[in-house]
């Protein structure tokens, strides 16, 4: 065995592409609306460069990104350009980068037609390629990887990688879902048996955004997961693994927390309460929980109000829940610096009640509820119902995907509750 | 359901109240009550068992204390009958006895017993107020189908319209697909002209790289225009050169030609005219310097001869300069010498004075062998303060003692004072103890004289109150024999009826007698009557007055014995005033008045007692005063003996201190002067010996002096000096030994210079030689005959070689215009080759074309500038990550907004469903019922009731003649018939379908005339006869129309708060 390396893997930057999920920024005033937007629109860059800065301060051989460096839907000169800086920063600490492109980012072959330095390395599409890491004049391992040619690759490039024999350590590169993960898009579709059989030592995977590690070792397969979460499916904190071998080739992972900006789901149940301050009260301490949890970085928290509780009459009405938001983001972003932004506040909560038991009675909701239950198994309603709603989708169809069948449930469940909060009345009469 | 039976524990104004079985069998039954009997309470009770108290408000609060509750009996159709209580605070905890025993909650209350019926429906169906009614005359013709829903459905009236309403509303509010200002509508807006501006933006990419080989381009061409400028930047620097070159050129040509026609003399000595005439300079020179040096000696020998010097006198210099250097020295020693001698005479004139001072026998010497140290010093004033402090400590007792036998004095008359005044004041007899019995005496006497007057004066109101009564007796007494007298004329009430008789007799039965004896006969009847009644109320009166009188005989004898009392007490107190007068000293027939004269003399004697009292502790205390000034007179005594004895002690130690320090016996405070007087005369007698050490040390220097002067004037031959001219005559002899030493040296000098002058001389020859060799070389050198000719051919030398130079000068000047030698040779050639106004005109040409290349050159910057700008930009700006942010949040926005009209959209849908088939499938039947209820009880005025298809809104009437009538174009009677037609329709139908509960009406048909009412209690009648009805009512004429057409009703009575048997 040759001696021992290091390295980052890192995957799916998605550099320059806009932070999704939140509707607007609003109720504060226009430097805080600047510092927040500015930060969300470069929070990628920002974590680029922390992944830079991990490099360096661990001072690694190499950094590996496995595909989606950005969009190229997204066609930022910026993106690249900024990549190309961050390569430039590594070159003078003679750190070395290999990178494949993804579904997002894929060859082409028309590019900006930039210039690059030498110490980075762009896997081809089309085949497997390797290149050698020497240290001090030897070889100490080899990294194999492959770029998609276009964006919806749909073979198995698992299968084509094999280890040579000579190599000290082999490090696979892909942009792959291995075992048809559902949440994302089938490309380069594997299974893990074909990661093992290639023999290699270390897989260093990309395409899926949450971080995972699907086998330990023999070898050491891993999604690194996007280092910034972008939207409110990615929550929690993100980063890249810096990854040790040893002089015999032992692997040891560390995940380092890279993220600029967290994506935070914050959940209060409204049950026990009884005021509008109290509420206020409990939101602002379970934000600074969270704030002080978090090691005070800036983040973006979707509240979501749960429960059956007394306040939710109150909380539906007017703009009683805008005000809150407005208290709470005065209170926890400011016009510089990192920032707890709240996102939105959702009311999940509903009227003390028992559906199946109203559903049951002789009245008009008993009967609406029978109705609602009817169109979730009978498709002559449910189409009848769904027909309602196309005025709005021929309108708004370029911006607005077609109402499915899960969510025209949920859009069921959600009317009922409605029409059960304008029609019922309190025991009170 | 039905109610068999209820109890209240505590509620409003009910308190342990019960309705049994057998009161509630009847139906319907009639709950009768004026106003706060407690009908509403009664019927808030029912509604609170079954849904909680807390709705009911204060309704529900026992206003006898306590937690509301109790329990509701309920029969089922099977007969089997639910124990249903609740009580406790709040909406209290309800358990429901089963028929089996069994207990259960809430939970079973609204599934087994209430059967879904909500608190709002029970109000709208079961629980009918006027107000319910009432308010379905208000209702707008859209509202009253959400009404009769509303009243079916569970919900309040009119709420299920503002439901319609808000989500008709709101859904347009968010979206309308002709709309534009909607919200849905104005995000699709903006989404459009954000995905314009991105769209032009993601072109940017593509204009980047296009931009670039453009700036690309315009570097090259920048570059291309350089290098064209930069070529023609020569050439016109070329040409440029050319003009300027053109003159020094032709000077060059001239001079070549002037060196050509002078002689060739290629080699002449470097400077050679110039060292030539060095040469012949400096010939000259030595020519002078030789001459100098010869006339130098000659002065020197003369001067030399001219100098005498007087030898001795510089044999004797050294001492003579060293006399001379003590010369101020010695005039200050003899003006020291006299000085001093006065000194002297002045101290010795001091001592004197200060050895006086001490007094006699004391000298020089004995003053020198005193010890003035400091140590003597210190003992001497700690001595003085010693005998300082005791005569002061004695002074002080000494000060003390006079004040303390002045204050004895005063001590003394002080006593005899209080003695006096002592053996002044009167002696009382008795002691404290008898006074103070005296004055108790006093006061229980002044109590008992009051005593006895408020007693008389009660005895004589009670006597005229016997008077009184007595003469009320004899009054009512009279009265009732006066009563008496009137019941015995009762007989005169026959009078007529005789008269009549006797008229009739007397008319022999004719008719007028017959029609007299009947007016008699009624008379008479009248007057018996009347006669009756006046007997009657005569007996009453005087049962009236026997009662009075038997109470006034009650008093009388009350008031007596009371009288009699209360002389019996004054008769006692009488007594006590005897008794109390002899302790005092007094008549036995006191009065109060004389109470103040005695209670003065009781007080005089107190006050002297107490003057007594404290003179007696006057005295005391100045006794104890006086003794303590003259203990105090005692101890000062001692204290100053004590102060005497160690103020002998202490001079005792003084005297011996003095003794062995050799000063004399004085005082202490004395001795201190005398040390310094001592001290004093002993700083006189140092001075004073110090300064006539002086005075011996002056002299002998003085004399030394004088001594060496007139050794050395002796040797010089001259005469002795004494003490007053020494000075001058070392100063006289010391000048001419400079006098001397100046020749001396003179003469040496010039003998050194002398010697120079003469070894001058030779080397001036030898240097004079040699310049005349280096002419001859010179000329040799120049290849010349003599200086003459040597001069001539250095000028034609000198002519030629600034020629030379100045074609030279002219050829650099022309190669550096050039720059280079190839260049100066190509200048050159063009100089020859062309002339001033060709190269002139090319010049011109020349710089016009650069003047274009800058212009275009310009033009290509700033373009390239304009790229690297837009290049930057596009590299740097955000714009299309601004624009793409802010696409993402109106998507966001749209989402929201769109699901949130998809929701109302939907929800819209199923209601809209929901009620159709609530028409559908439930207002037929209940319009069937109501419509017979309402023909019964409009007596056949209005048949049907109907709900218009499409106009689920409108409710309609319809006459037997077919006409319809909308329900707003009803008088408000009838409207109150149709919509409690509606109500117990809708009731009927609940009652079989959901729930069996009793009915309960509160006084629903007071605005009812006679014959709506009777058609209602008919409808009533007969709705009564499958269910329960309770109705509530405080009218009187509604209870007996009730009474009269439903015989099988029960009543049930209240009265503030408890039935009403």
């Amino acid at each position: 065995m040759s001696g021992g390396f290091s390295f980052i893997h890192a995957a799916d930057l998605h550099l320059d592409s806009p932070f999704r999920g939140f509707e607007q920024v609003n109720n504060v005033d226009e430097a805080v609306k600047e510092n927040v937007l500015h930060r969300l629109r470069n929070c990628t860059f920002k974590t680029l460069e922390n992944i830079v800065d991990a490099c360096i301060r661990h001072n690694v051989d190499f950094l590996v990104l496995s595909g989606d460096i950005y969009d190229l839907a997204d066609r930022s000169i910026r993106a690249e350009l900024r990549f190309r800086r961050a390569v430039e920063r590594l070159a003078r600490r003679g750190i070395q980068v290999y990178a494949v492109y993804g579904n997002h980012d894929y060859d082409d072959g028309i590019r900006s037609r930039l210039t690059w330095p030498d110490n980075v390395f762009f896997f081809s599409p089309g085949e497997v390629e390797y290149r050698e890491i020497t240290r001090q004049g030897k070889e100490v391992a080899r990294i194999y990887g492959i770029s998609y040619p276009r964006r919806d690759v749909t073979d198995n490039y698992a299968v084509n990688f094999k280890r040579h024999s000579e190599v000290p350590f082999a490090i696979g590169v892909l942009h792959c879902n291995v075992g048809g993960i559902p949440e994302h898009e089938n490309y380069a579709p594997c299974h893990l048996n074909d990661l093992v059989r290639a023999g290699m030592d270390y897989w260093a995977l990309g395409h899926v955004h949450t971080r995972q590690v699907l086998k330990e070792d023999s070898p050491c397969v891993v999604y690194a997961g996007s280092p910034q979460g972008r939207s409110p499916r990615e929550t929690g904190e993100k980063g890249c693994y810096l990854v040790n071998v040893s002089d015999n080739g032992l692997v040891h992972i560390d995940f380092l927390p890279v993220d600029d900006i967290r994506w935070i789901d914050a959940a209060l149940p409204v049950d026990k309460l009884k005021s509008q301050d109290e509420l206020i009260s409990q939101l602002v301490e379970k934000l600074t929980i969270i704030q002080s949890t978090h090691g005070n970085k800036s983040l973006v928290t979707r509240i979501t109000l749960t429960g059956r509780s007394v306040l939710h009459r109150e909380l539906r009405s007017g703009s009683v829940l805008e005000d809150i938001l407005e208290e709470l983001r005065n209170r926890f972003a400011g016009a510089e610096g990192d920032f707890l932004w709240p996102e939105s506040i959702r009311c999940a909560t509903g009227i003390p009640l028992d559906k199946t038991s109203l559903k049951n009675s002789e009245t008009l909701l008993g009967d609406l509820l029978t109705l609602s239950s009817r169109a979730r198994s009978e498709a002559g309603l449910r189409e009848e119902l769904r027909r309602t709603l196309w005025p709005l989708e021929e309108k708004a169809g370029n911006y607005l995907s077609p109402t499915g069948e899960e969510e025209l449930t949920q859009l069921l469940e959600d009317a009922e509750d409605l029409v059960i909060e304008l029609l019922w009345e309190d025991e009170t009469y | 359901m039905r109610l068999v039976g209820l109890y209240i524990d505590a509620y409003g104004l009910f308190s342990n109240f019960t309705v049994e079985r057998h009161e509630l069998y009847g139906n319907p039954i009639l709950v009768y009550g004026l106003n706060e009997a407690g009908k509403s309470t009664f019927l808030s009770f029912i509604r609170g068992v079954l849904f909680g108290f807390k709705a009911e408000g204060e309704k529900a609060i026992p206003i006898y204390g306590g937690r509301p509750g109790g329990w509701l009996f309920l029969e089922s159709r099977k007969g089997e009958v639910y124990r249903v209580q609740r009580a406790g605070k709040g909406n209290g905890k309800v358990t429901v006895d089963l028929p089996d025993g069994t207990r259960q909650g809430e939970q079973f209350l609204a599934s087994h017993i209430l059967l879904g019926v909500s608190p709002v429906l029970f109000k709208n169906i079961f629980a009918l107020g006027m107000d319910e009614l009432r308010r379905m005359e208000d209702l707008k013709k859209e509202e009253v189908s959400a009404h009769i829903y509303g009243a079916g459905t569970g919900v309040s009236p009119g709420r299920l319209a503002r439901a319609v309403d808000t989500l008709q509303t709101s859904t347009r509010e968010i979206f309308n697909p002709r709309g534009r200002v909607q919200k849905v509508n104005k995000l699709l807006k903006e989404l459009k002209a954000t995905g314009r501006r991105i769209k032009q933006l993601e072109q940017l990419p593509g204009h980047y790289i296009k931009m670039k080989d453009e700036l690309k381009e315009l570097e090259e061409e920048q570059e291309k225009l350089a290098q064209k400028r930069s070529l023609l930047e020569m050439r016109k620097s070329r040409l440029e050169n050319l003009l300027k070159a053109r003159d020094s050129w032709v000077k060059m040509q001239a001079r070549r030609k002037r060196l050509e026609e002078l002689p060739c003399i290629e080699n002449f000595p470097v400077g050679g005219l110039s060292r030539l005439e060095q040469l012949q300079e400096r010939r000259q020179l030595k020519y002078d310097a030789l001459r100098r040096c010869d006339m130098a000696v000659k002065e020197l020998t003369e001067a030399l001869e001219a100098i005498k010097v007087d030898e001795r006198l510089l044999v004797y210099g050294g001492g003579i300069k060293a006399l001379n250097d003590e010369r101020s020295l010695f005039t200050e020693k003899r003006q020291r010498l006299v000085e001093a001698e006065t000194k002297i005479e002045h101290l010795e004139g001091q001592v004197r004075e200060r050895l006086l001072d001490l007094g006699p026998g004391w000298d020089e010497k004995s003053i020198m062998e005193l010890d003035l140290s400091l140590t003597a010093h210190r003992k001497a004033e700690d001595f003085a303060r010693q005998f300082k402090a005791k005569e002061e400590e004695l002074r002080d007792i000494t000060r003390e003692r006079e004040t303390l036998q002045e204050n004895l004095k005063v001590r003394q008359q002080n006593l005899k004072q209080i003695e006096d005044k002592l053996s002044s004041r009167p002696v009382h007899e008795n002691d404290e103890m008898i006074l103070d019995e005296r004055f108790n005496a006093l006061e229980q006497l002044s109590t008992v004289l009051q005593e006895v007057r408020t007693g008389e004066a009660k005895c004589e109101g009670e006597q005229r109150r016997l008077v009184d009564l007595q003469a009320r007796r004899d009054f009512i007494s009279n009265s009732m024999q006066a009563e008496t007298g009137i019941t015995k004329l009762g007989w005169l009430s026959w009078l007529p009826a005789a008269l009549g008789a006797a008229v009739l007799l007397v008319s022999g039965l004719n008719l007028s007698g017959i029609l007299f004896f009947a007016g008699s006969i009624v008379v008479t009847l009248l007057a018996f009557i009347y006669q009756r009644r006046l007997q009657a109320q005569s007996l009453e009166r005087r049962h009236r007055l026997q009662r009075e009188i038997e109470a006034l005989d009650r008093e009388l004898e009350a008031t007596g014995a009371h009288l009699k009392e209360m002389e019996t007490h004054i008769a006692t107190l009488q007594g006590n005033i005897k008794v109390l007068a002899a302790k005092l000293q007094c008549d036995s027939d006191i009065s109060a008045g004389d109470l103040p004269l005695i209670r003065r003399r009781l007080e005089q004697e107190r006050e002297d007692r107490r003057i007594l009292r404290q003179l007696e502790g006057e005295r005391k205390k100045a006794v104890r005063d006086l003794a303590a000034v003259q203990e105090d007179l005692r101890e000062l005594g001692e204290k100053e003996r004590n102060k005497y004895r160690e103020l002998e002690q202490l001079k005792e130690r003084w005297h011996q201190w003095c003794l062995d320090t050799g000063l004399p016996d004085m005082k202490p405070s004395n001795i201190i002067s005398f040390l310094h007087l001592s001290e004093r005369a002993r700083d006189s007698i140092n001075r004073l010996r110090l300064s006539r050490e002086e005075h011996r040390q002056i002299l002998a220097y003085i004399e030394d002096y004088i001594q060496r002067v007139n050794n050395i004037n002796s040797n010089l031959n001259r005469e002795p000096v004494v003490w007053d001219n020494a000075d001058s005559c070392i100063l006289h002899l010391s000048s001419l030994l400079e006098e001397n030493q100046a020749k001396a040296e003179q003469k040496r000098s010039l003998r050194d210079r002398l010697n120079e002058a003469i070894a001058g001389r030779k080397p001036a020859r030898a240097e004079l030689t040699a310049v005349e060799e280096s002419l001859k070389e010179l000329l040799k050198s120049g290849q010349a005959k003599n200086e003459e000719d040597f001069r001539w051919r250095s000028e034609v030398f000198e002519k030629r070689e600034r020629l030379k130079d100045e074609l030279e000068r002219l050829e650099e000047n022309l190669i550096s215009l050039a720059g280079t030698p190839r260049e100066y040779r190509e200048l050159c050639l063009e100089l020859e080759g062309s002339g001033r106004e060709d190269n002139r005109k090319e010049l011109e040409q020349v710089k016009g074309e650069i003047l274009r290349l800058e212009k275009a050159g310009r033009q290509i910057s700033e373009q390239a500038a304009e790229k690297r700008l837009r290049i930057e930009e596009m590299e740097n700006g955000d714009e299309l990550a601004r624009s793409r942010q802010e696409m993402s949040m109106l998507q966001e926005q749209l989402a929201r907004e769109a699901k949130e009209w998809r929701v109302r959209t939907l929800a819209f849908a199923l209601l809209d469903m929901a009620k159709q088939k609530h028409e559908r499938d439930r207002q037929p039947a209940v319009l069937l019922e109501a419509s017979r209820y309402l023909d019964e009880m409009t007596l056949g005025r209005y048949k049907r009731v109907i709900s218009p298809v499409g106009s689920p809104g409108q409710l309609e009437v319809e006459r037997p003649s077919g006409e319809r009538v909308t329900a707003s174009n009803l008088s408000r009677g009838a409207a109150g018939q149709l919509y409690l037609s509606l109500r117990l329709a809708l009731a009927g139908h609940y009652s079989s379908m959901v729930a069996p509960l009793p009915v309960m009406l509160d006084d629903i048909m007071v605005d009812f005339d006679r014959y709506r009412l009777n058609g209602a209690v008919n409808v009533l009648k007969e709705f009564a006869k499958t269910r329960q009805v309770l109705l509530f009512t405080c009218h009187r004429h509604i209870m007996d129309i009730i009474s009269q057409l439903l015989p099988e009703h029960q009543c049930l009575s209240l009265e503030d708060g408890m039935k009403v048997i």
